[in-house]
């Protein structure tokens, strides 16, 4: 190949390929070349930082003072704990149902904005602005429309005639995780939007055509066609989504930190609580740690499914 | 019963449009929220005063966001590290996601799935270590450390939706190219790139909000108020005892502008780039 | 997809492709690298130990305090004959100051000097991370009138003294005499029963009689309910530092505090969820009618012109069987010992406490510390406001939170990390008995105590 690149030139004689030809034109420098960068960054921001927590996980580590080893001291406290259990099932289900519910709003939004509409440009535009809005400024807007006193929603619910007085939304237990995952959804849903729109957008129309010449309704092109040509999709979409929903602490750290009574407290929280606030670094990174083989198995499933379908 | 074609996109449509204005509303009454709680004045944001909309809008907390805040910088912080974060993400991820497709070498399936599980790092776990490294490189305290520890989330991502792009172009066009003499740095600028160019604009359009939104390293790595950006600024109007919501308002409003802006820009690229990606050739 | 091929500028297929491909690399980078550095020229690079005087400042909730810390810092900082340039001075409001220190000390970069409530004092240093500050106390003890001694036993780790008093923090109930009139009141009553009491005629949802702290966020909350147990002799530990939560005390406390949550519902509900400031919004947003808290909430009634100023008063918090007393508690400036110039950082303190400079920022903190200094109390700010007749009242019947005992490093993973109020909102959102709530915090308390190795 080295050679084809240097012989077809016209106008320049042929001459032997300099360095940089030979360079550019070998696969495996080249490969390294162009993946160093994406190392470099990878092992010192990602990677390295990655062990050295892992490492702390059975340590016992006070900020600024010499570690100590404990071995599963850690892991011990905290599977004895009942409150961490419970952090544990809130994960699961705010995770479960955040990612669940931005998936079916997002797929709706998507379909909505994938049929002809005049001025669907400005429909589409509007519906991804919550993606624009940082989460921290999301959450302070939530916090202030959740307002047991002058919120948007306890004003609109007393006009309306629903309620006496205010609600604290982010306080009572029945409400509370419900509230936090609503403001996680509002944040999250356009990223779902985008991605299963440029998925609609990329099924070839012949298919609904040839469908709709067999007669099928909109329901069956839904789940013949739609459906299947989305898998992909479907799967990126989820897994990105889900460590990011996962691993987030800003939503519950701003509007709840955990309460009512740990109900709303999630695994990344409450590592952040026990690292920072109370100053034990290696119990905070074992919390986080829990996390991690919840995730890789999560991943490798749908990894191994998307592998299989690229193979096929 | 069976409905008619025409009939049946007649019901969805009308269907759709009814699930449109709901969506709307859902996602524009948190906003509607901020612009009229900004417009207000303190005694009608509390009280039983407090009501829907202003009743004398006033533009006073914007004034005092903007003059007696530390608001503007944090604003151009942000807008610095955003903007560096997202075009150091292009160059590094197009470069790696153009050798995970299209160069053959051993390993190299392995490390396009290990660039998955970089995302499981939660930054709530990161942070201390990365500011050892960031202050070991003498980069604590400054933008170039941020932006250096975005590049960690935002460099994997870049290049697993560039990867799928990639994948989208026949690799018939190169091969063609590279028959007629071009290299392969080449072949990736004059061919991949261009017609790459809506998913680059995605990956952007990701890259500038994942980075305008970070809230944790930010908080960590950066100390001064002059390199403070939005995330760890604003939640700074919460003084514990100083509320203020009418300013904060203000702030969020301004703050969601830019990536809004970013996206104007690109949304003509935006779903069609994801497009390419998503059926993967 | 052809559309985009009018992207790729297909010029004369005759020019040398490798050289094309390189100069391209080298403009695409070049543009790159200039983008960015024009950008980042525009910001100042700020190294933290460039600057040979590094001062965390936390807000005092009142600008003209914090300016005249600034203003403070930067007269030292000339009469050492350093430039302006080598002092750096950053704001950390109090909810970051964990967070950054942890991060700080982790890689050898705290600032030289800050301020720290009891908890971080005692947390930074019996790690040993504070400068023995005996030469400034001397200083200070030294002034007319002394310090008040109550003010020094704490700062005392480790054979040294690792924190100078800079203010004493009086936790006063904050009362709306106006909403205590209206139900037949002239006062705050005496018992938290006749609290309850009157606390029900005043409650009309939304407006709530009592604005108790019981989020997951450290110290307000716990400071709240240890007022209600406090009432009944409860503690949180004994004279010698040992847990000795477990008692009927606390439960009858705990049990009251149920009762004003669940039964009586005169507290707001979502009172649970509260970060530190919620008490504060709430009175001074006017939708409660009562609530403990430094009186940093009275100082921003007053910077604010808030219209519930005049009906405000302070107070100590209602009593019960064990007496009528408030909590309090002592600010201290803190110096750490990676400090490269020691004596400059201690004296930055020094220059702090000295009594004209103290008087006035104690006087632009508008009652939000008391002087350490007791002489200070003479001066005419402290008659200024009637309320303040209450506040002196208060610091007077003050006992610190962890009477008899003091604050350990154990107890102050106690207090960090929301032990006693988590059993609280296990009470009152699960349902969970006062009486296993009690034991399970004390449990809790015992393990804790156990792994740092004090004695229990």
């Amino acid at each position: 190949m080295t050679e084809a690149a240097a012989s077809d030139d016209f106008h320049i004689p042929p001459r032997p390929p300099s360095r940089w030809e030979y360079i550019s034109n070998d696969v495996r420098t080249l490969a390294v070349l162009f993946l160093l960068p994406t190392i470099v960054v990878l092992v010192s921001v990602v990677l390295y930082p990655f062990i050295y927590a892992l490492v702390l996980s059975f340590q016992d580590k006070r900020p600024g003072i010499p570690a100590r080893f404990i071995g599963l001291n850690n892991y011990i406290e905290l599977f004895s704990s009942a409150d961490f259990l419970q952090i544990l099932y809130n994960t699961v289900y705010y995770t479960g149902f955040g990612v669940l519910i931005k998936f079916i709003i997002g797929l709706a939004s998507a379909l909505v904005l994938n049929q002809p509409r005049r001025f669907n440009n400005i429909y589409r535009t509007i519906l991804f602005i919550p993606w624009a809005v940082p989460t921290v400024i999301a959450s302070l807007v939530w916090l202030w429309v959740y307002d047991e006193f002058n919120g948007l929603l306890n004003i609109l619910l007393i006009r309306l005639g629903l309620l006496d007085h205010g609600v604290a939304w982010l306080a009572e237990p029945k409400y509370a995780m419900w509230a936090v995952i609503a403001v996680v959804v509002w944040n999250g849903t356009p990223f779902y939007t985008m991605h299963f729109l440029a998925g609609l957008q990329a099924i070839p129309k012949e298919l609904y055509e040839a469908a709709e010449i067999d007669g099928a309704g909109q329901i069956r092109k839904f789940w013949h066609i739609t459906v299947p040509s989305m898998s992909t999709v479907f799967t990126i979409t989820v897994m990105l989504s889900t460590v990011f929903t996962s691993t987030s602490i800003v939503v519950v750290n701003i509007m709840t930190n955990g309460a009512p009574a740990n109900l709303t407290q999630i695994i990344p929280n409450e590592s952040f609580n026990v690292a920072i606030q109370a100053s034990r670094m290696g119990l905070g990174s074992a919390v986080n740690m829990v996390l991690f083989p919840f995730l890789v198995v999560f991943i490798v499933i749908l990894t191994r499914r998307l592998l299989r379908k690229d193979g096929g | 019963m069976q409905l008619s074609q025409e009939a049946s996109r007649r019901l969805s449509r009308a269907i759709g449009g009814g699930l449109l204005v709901v969506l709307i509303l859902w996602t524009l009454a948190p906003l509607f929220w901020m612009v009229s709680t900004s417009l207000k004045h303190q005694s009608e944001i509390f009280g039983p005063k407090a009501g829907l909309l202003p009743v004398q809008p006033t533009l006073e907390n914007y004034v005092v966001l903007l003059r007696e805040t530390n608001f503007p910088t944090y604003f151009r912080n942000s807008l610095i590290v955003a903007t560096a974060t997202t075009l150091l993400s292009l160059v590094i991820a197009s470069l790696g996601a153009y050798a995970l497709t299209r160069l053959k070498f051993p390993g190299r399936k392995l490390f396009a799935q290990g660039l998955v599980y970089t995302y499981l790092m939660p930054s709530s776990l990161l942070f201390i270590p990365l500011l050892v490294i960031i202050r070991s490189i003498g980069l604590e305290n400054t933008l170039e450390g941020l932006v250096f520890s975005y590049l960690g989330f935002s460099v994997p991502f870049c290049t697993w939706l560039l990867m799928g792009y990639f994948m989208s172009i026949p690799i018939e066009l190169e091969e063609s190219a590279m028959i007629d003499g071009c290299s392969r740095l080449g072949v990736l600028f004059r061919i991949v790139l261009p017609l790459t160019l809506p998913a680059l604009a995605a990956v952007a359009f990701f890259s500038f909000t994942l980075s305008w939104n970070e809230f944790i390293y930010a908080s960590v790595l950066v100390a001064d108020v002059d390199v403070r950006t939005i995330p760890t600024g604003i939640p700074n109007f919460i003084v514990e005892d100083v509320f203020f919501w009418g300013p904060m308002m203000a702030s969020t409003l301004i703050s969601a502008i830019p990536p809004l802006v970013v996206y104007f820009l690109f949304q003509r690229f935006l779903i069609t780039g994801l497009t390419l990606g998503a059926v993967k050739g | 997809m052809t559309v985009y091929h009018h992207n790729h500028d297909g010029k004369d297929k005759g020019m040398t492709e490798k050289k094309y491909s390189r100069r391209q690399v080298t403009k695409f980078g070049a543009a790159a690298v200039a983008g960015l550095s024009a950008s980042f020229m525009t910001t100042r690079r700020a190294s933290a130990r460039e600057a040979k005087l590094v001062f965390w400042l936390q807000p005092n909730f009142n600008k003209t305090a914090d300016d005249l810390l600034v203003e403070q810092t930067m007269e030292y900082a000339r009469s050492k004959g350093l430039k302006d340039s080598d002092v750096r001075i950053e704001k950390v409001p109090g909810g970051e100051v964990a967070k950054r220190i942890a991060a700080a000390l982790e890689v050898g970069a705290p600032p030289d000097v800050t301020r720290g409530n009891e908890s971080n004092i005692v947390k930074w240093g019996t790690d040993g991370h504070l400068l023995d500050l005996k030469p400034v106390i001397d200083g200070m003890k030294a002034q007319k009138g002394g310090i008040n001694e109550n003010s020094m036993p704490l700062a005392t780790i480790n054979g040294g003294i690792r924190g100078a008093p800079m203010g004493i923090v009086a936790n006063a109930a904050h009362v709306r005499i106006d909403k205590f009139k209206e139900a037949g009141y002239n006062s705050l009553p005496n018992t938290w029963e006749g609290f309850i009491e009157a606390s029900r005629k005043i409650t009309k949802p939304p407006f709530y009689s009592f604005g108790m702290a019981l989020g997951l966020a450290p110290y307000d909350s716990l400071l709240d309910v240890m007022s209600v147990v406090n009432a009944y002799g409860g503690t949180l530990i004994d004279k010698q530092n040992r847990p000795a939560f477990q008692s009927d005390a606390a439960v009858a406390g705990f049990k009251l505090i149920n009762r004003m949550y669940n039964e009586d519902k005169i507290i707001p509900r979502g009172a649970v969820s509260w970060d530190n400031s919620g008490n504060n919004k709430a009175f001074q947003s006017g939708q409660v009618a009562y609530v403990l808290n430094p009186t940093s909430i009275y100082s921003s009634l007053i910077t604010d012109k808030s219209p519930f100023l005049d009906n405000t008063v302070l107070d100590i918090p209602p009593g019960g069987p064990a007496g009528r007393f408030s909590t309090v508690e002592i600010d201290h400036y803190c110096a750490f010992d990676k400090a490269p110039d020691k004596e400059l950082a201690m004296g930055l303190i020094a220059h702090f406490m000295k009594p004209e400079n103290y008087n006035r920022f104690i006087a632009e903190a508008g009652g939000r510390y008391l002087p350490v200094y007791p002489e200070l109390l003479n001066d005419p700010f402290w008659s200024s406001k009637p309320a303040f007749t209450g506040l002196l009242a208060a610091a007077k019947t003050g006992v610190s939170p962890f009477f008899p005992g003091l604050l350990t490093p154990a107890l102050s993973e106690v207090v960090t990390r929301s032990i006693i109020v988590e059993e609280v909102q296990n009470m009152l959102i699960k349902g969970k008995e006062a009486e296993k709530a009690v034991a399970d915090a004390h449990k809790t308390m015992v393990d804790i105590f156990k792994r740092v190795g004090q004695p229990t």
